[in-house]
């Protein structure tokens, strides 16, 4: 029986008596919809072709398909002919290279990079790098930071303090720093050319990125329920430890940490491309995003398709991802109201 | 008072830590021995001169030593000379840290005087065009990634239209301040836009809940005008997100456009510290980082005490 | 200040509320919060509204008021202040009416005070918006508002924040900043329900102290009729968004007519009841204000209700002069003792 709640907003009118059940489908509700359908078409379309890029008849050229870096140099051929042309559909775009006997002015989807490979099935290639780094790397830092803030949020006191303390050094670096530094820590070994970086160091460096802000965010969620009765009444039953955590209390961190995944993925997309714009990711020709960006950059004048094709499908790519963990959390924040 | 004593002595173990663990990276680099020899740049050593040089930097002494001759370098600001150039790594951390610091307060200025008019305009008419026309292309923004920011920039403005220089110089403002803005124009506007788009949301967001507020009305009915209830009532309470996310930037910024300086040449402390890493500038990088930690965490603690200035209700209360 | 203290000299009517309405538009359906209301006011007289919640008292004083938003209400009927209609006012107009003659305070005073700007400043602005006062003179006029109100250490309070007071001091401020301009109408919405007993009395008294010297209408909105009982001329009863009975105090109080008056009466619970009494409800739940039922609203839940009362809406008919009610069987009609006679008391009344 609530008091006649009266509209107290500036512009918003507030309805008396209204159950809360009933929400209101506005207009822009539906565009909301489509918005999210779209992204999930998208990204469901990207790890189709990037788990498939092998087999796309399309999609040609890749260093994967080959055992050893070394044979990918010597069997790969770089189309000379077809180097730095712009997409098909691009006429308003020519080349700049030498158009030699009856080679095409205009290639694919996306044009050809500097070798003549395909930027579009390079994209797809990077896909596969990009999500793949991205969903390791969040995985990874899910497990650790999650482990850590659920027992600094559950056990509290002295653990709490020390896991908390150590998380804020980690995040008192702007974090993008200290991805490099890892990377550059221990990423090249004695000789020291960007050609043979692994890609070890480059997702531990991500890891170690994202554990501390995970840790954080389920350590807050956890100190939340660990107040709650139903610890309380589990314990009192006799309940360990170990199992009230993962039983009672990890169901119900798992909204916010699923959350704060996906957005994390984007978010460590976007730092591999940071580091591969920098030279410091995964090398060549291994296709990744950041590199493929990195490697156009100076020829934007004479070949923008190069760096543009691909940071339009990153674009995308992370806006649909950010898309899709809004729409998460909104449903997540409904239901904790509604409980 | 209470509370300031926590923070302080929060940054006090932060500082600490920091600076141990960047002493002792020196020694823990993977074939640190050979790589420190083999920087100085000339070639074959004796066995004494090898061992001259590792003392110099303390590699084989223990570890509270080593820290200890860090923090006096540290502080008695004897951080030796890059090898690279010959230049005092002082005055290669103070060229960087000028760059660096422009950029971010231009960006900050830049974010906030766009984002908070915006915001202002968006929560008041609430669901209105502008509101979800800004909430899209802000949402927009935050998605773009800077470098993919900058090369799209780059390339209307520096390759199709030539307005804007592509490699930076570091031209003072006093020299020449249309050469300055010239220059700084592009990287500002790129390291200005997500900060302006997040700082629009959360301006936002907070707005229009303080607008539903009981002491709105209350303002209401006392006859106010709107942009006295907006500028003078709801946007006070409705800061303090903002305001730590500005603050947070401070700091961040300072270190982490490493990205934007690369793209526009800007030879900025975050860049610089790539470069060192790189070239192997062992000193140059360990200060970096120090220099650029304690910014972090200094300003984050000035934060946190305008936080508690600006909320009479943190300051008296206990901390949680 | 010196014109309006002679204008109020006279009495008079301040305020005619002629058939208002107020519709909320949602989703759902229409929601008929304030369905044809009409009542007048004079100067210097207190008018209680009565009701119990959801009501629409609250949305009812508002609507007076003109502090509703735009969009998605549907509004009716005339408002005449003074004779000006506030209806059609431009809302720069009505703003400046705003604070100077109309003004309201609210149920709870925490969080109808800014919570990050003194007191100080807050009590001000008013004085400086409408009265163009500077900041020395609107100073020393809060301060002795202050003082008015029964706040001790003015001058300290003035620099502390809504927090720093006690619920009953923080009523204290919202009253002072109601009366800096010395408005001719008081709105007070629910102005003790968030406080301590023993503290509503004296905020009760010092509205009606205040009222004494300004000569100062006041409309006093609640649920309880305690409340009203000591401190109001007249009183309106209203039921899911109409009147459902108007009296003088004390008339309505010994010769009430509408059962949901009544009702409302009985389950005020009395120091004489004998222990252990149990308390009375009224049964039932409030009226769906989309869709109110045919007839009288509170037939669902009268236990008086017969066919006509389903079937027939109740005009308001004018029992003695003055007093005016909207039932079929009121208290003292042969259905009325019939059910009584049926009925102990002590029993919730059910509907039949």
């Amino acid at each position: 029986m609530s008091e006649t709640s009266t509209p107290t907003t500036v512009d918003d009118a507030t309805t008396p008596i209204v159950s809360p059940s009933t929400v209101k489908k506005s207009k822009y509700r539906k565009r909301g919809q489509v918005a999210k359908w779209l992204s999930i078409v998208w990204l469901v379309l990207l790890v189709f072709t990037a788990v498939g890029a092998s087999w796309l008849p399309y999609v040609k050229h890749s260093c994967d398909q080959f055992e050893s870096k070394a044979d990918c140099r010597t069997h790969i051929d770089p189309n000379p002919l077809l180097s730095e042309r712009p997409p098909a559909w691009a006429t308003f775009s020519e080349t700049s290279r030498p158009i030699v006997r009856d080679a095409p002015a205009r290639v694919g989807l996306m044009g050809t990079d500097t070798n003549g490979f395909d930027i579009f099935s390079r994209a797809m290639f990077g896909a596969r790098n990009s999500l793949l780094i991205g969903a390791m790397s969040i995985v990874f830092g899910i497990l650790i930071g999650g482990t850590l803030g659920l027992i600094a949020g559950y056990v509290g006191r002295k653990t709490d303090r020390v896991i908390d303390t150590i998380m804020n050094i980690f995040l008192s670096f702007p974090a993008l720093l200290l991805a490099i530094f890892i990377v550059g820590f221990f990423g090249s070994s004695g000789a020291d050319e960007a050609k043979s970086r692994s890609i070890g160091p480059i997702i531990l460096a991500l890891v170690i990125l994202s554990i501390p802000p995970i840790a954080r965010l389920v350590r807050a969620n956890t100190m939340v329920f660990a107040q709650r009765e139903f610890v309380l009444a589990a314990r009192s039953l006799g309940a360990k430890n170990g199992r009230i955590i993962v039983r009672e209390i990890l169901p119900n961190v798992m909204p916010a940490m699923v959350t704060f995944a996906i957005t994390g993925m984007a978010i460590l997309i976007v730092a591999e491309g940071a580091l591969a714009y920098l030279g410091l990711s995964v090398s060549a020709p291994t296709p990744t995003w950041g590199s493929m960006i990195f490697s156009g950059q100076r020829k934007l004048e004479t070949a923008w398709w190069i760096s543009i094709m691909p940071a339009i499908v990153l674009f995308l790519t992370v806006l649909a991802i950010n898309l899709l963990g809004d729409v998460l959390s909104e449903k997540f924040r409904i239901k904790e109201a509604i409980g | 008072m209470r509370y300031f004593g926590q923070k302080l002595i929060q940054l006090l173990i932060v500082v600490f830590v920091v600076t141990f663990v960047v002493s002792l990276a020196l020694g823990a680099i993977p074939n640190a021995e050979e790589r420190i020899i083999a920087s100085t740049g000339q070639g074959a050593f004796t066995e004494e001169e090898r061992n001259a040089i590792l003392d110099e930097v303390h590699l084989r002494d223990s570890v509270v030593v080593q820290y200890g001759h860090f923090v006096k370098d540290l502080v008695t600001f004897d951080w030796g000379v890059t090898f690279g150039g010959n230049q005092p790594v002082r005055e290669s951390i103070w060229d960087g840290l000028q760059i660096s610091l422009r950029l971010m307060i231009y960006a900050q200025l830049v974010a906030l005087l766009v984002s908070i008019p915006l915001a202002l305009l968006a929560a008041y008419r609430n669901g209105g065009i502008f509101d979800r026309i800004s909430t899209t292309v802000s949402f927009g923004f935050i998605s773009v990634p800077n470098y993919v920011l900058a090369t799209v920039l780059g390339l209307f403005f520096t390759v199709q239209w030539k307005i804007f220089p592509a490699l930076s110089k570091n031209v003072s403002f006093f020299d020449s301040p249309f050469d300055h803005f010239k220059n700084f124009f592009l990287p500002t506007v790129v390291l200005a836009a997500p900060l302006a788009a997040t700082y629009m949301r959360l301006l936002r967001s907070d707005l229009i809940n303080t607008l539903q507020s009981d002491f709105i009305t209350t303002a209401r009915a006392k006859g106010l005008s709107t942009s006295r209830i907006l500028f003078g009532h709801a946007l006070r309470p409705s800061l303090f997100s903002l305001l730590t996310a500005a603050a947070v930037n401070v700091g961040a910024l300072v270190g982490g456009s490493v990205v934007v300086e690369t793209a526009f040449n800007m030879n900025g402390l975050g860049r610089k510290t790539v470069v060192g890493i790189f070239s192997s500038e062992f000193r140059l990088v360990q200060i970096t980082v120090v220099v650029l930690a304690l910014v972090y965490v200094f300003i984050n603690f000035l934060a946190d005490i305008l936080y508690g200035f600006l909320d009479p209700r943190v300051r008296g209360a206990r901390s949680v | 200040m010196k014109l309006q203290a002679e204008s109020r000299r006279e009495s008079g009517v301040l305020l005619e509320v002629d058939d208002l309405h107020t519709y909320f538009s949602t989703p759902i359906g229409l929601v008929k919060s304030v369905d044809h209301v009409s009542f007048t006011l004079d100067r210097g007289r207190r008018l209680g509204i009565v009701g119990e919640s959801g009501c629409g008292k609250t949305v009812l004083s508002r609507s007076i008021m003109g502090l509703l938003p735009r969009r998605n209400v549907v509004r009716g009927g005339s408002v005449l202040y003074e004779g000006r209609e506030l209806t059609t006012m431009p809302l720069k107009e009505r703003r400046k009416i705003w604070g100077a003659e109309m003004a309201m305070i609210f149920q709870d005073p925490m969080t109808s005070l800014n919570p990050v700007i003194r007191i100080g400043k807050q009590l001000i602005e008013p004085l400086q918006i409408h009265l163009g006062h500077d900041r020395q003179t609107a100073s020393d006029t809060a301060l002795q508002l202050l003082t008015d109100v029964g706040i001790p250490e003015p001058e300290k309070r003035m620099r502390q924040y809504a927090h720093e007071l006690s619920g009953g001091m923080r009523q204290r401020v919202m009253i002072a900043m109601a009366l800096t301009c010395g408005p001719s109408v008081l709105f007070a919405d629910e102005p003790t329900t968030a406080l301590d007993v023993t503290v509503q009395a004296q905020i009760l008294d010092l509205i009606e102290r205040q009222r004494r010297d300004r000569n100062m209408s006041v409309v006093l909105v609640t649920h309880d009729l305690g409340v009203v009982a000591g401190h109001t001329d007249e009183i309106i009863v209203m039921y899911a968004g109409q009147i459902v009975e108007r009296a003088l105090t004390p008339v309505l109080f010994s010769s009430m007519k509408m059962p949901y008056t009544e009702a409302l009466f009985r389950s005020i619970p009395k120091l004489s009841d004998p222990s252990h009494t149990r308390l009375v409800t009224i049964g039932g739940r409030p009226p769906n204000l989309i869709a109110p039922p045919e007839g009288c609203r509170f037939s669902p839940r009268c236990p008086y209700a017969t066919d006509v009362c389903t079937t027939t809406p109740p005009e308001l008919v004018e029992a003695t002069p003055g007093h005016w009610y909207a039932c079929h069987h009121p208290v003292g009609s042969e259905r009325w003792q019939e059910v009584n006679v049926r009925m102990n008391t002590g029993h919730s009344v059910e509907a039949s």
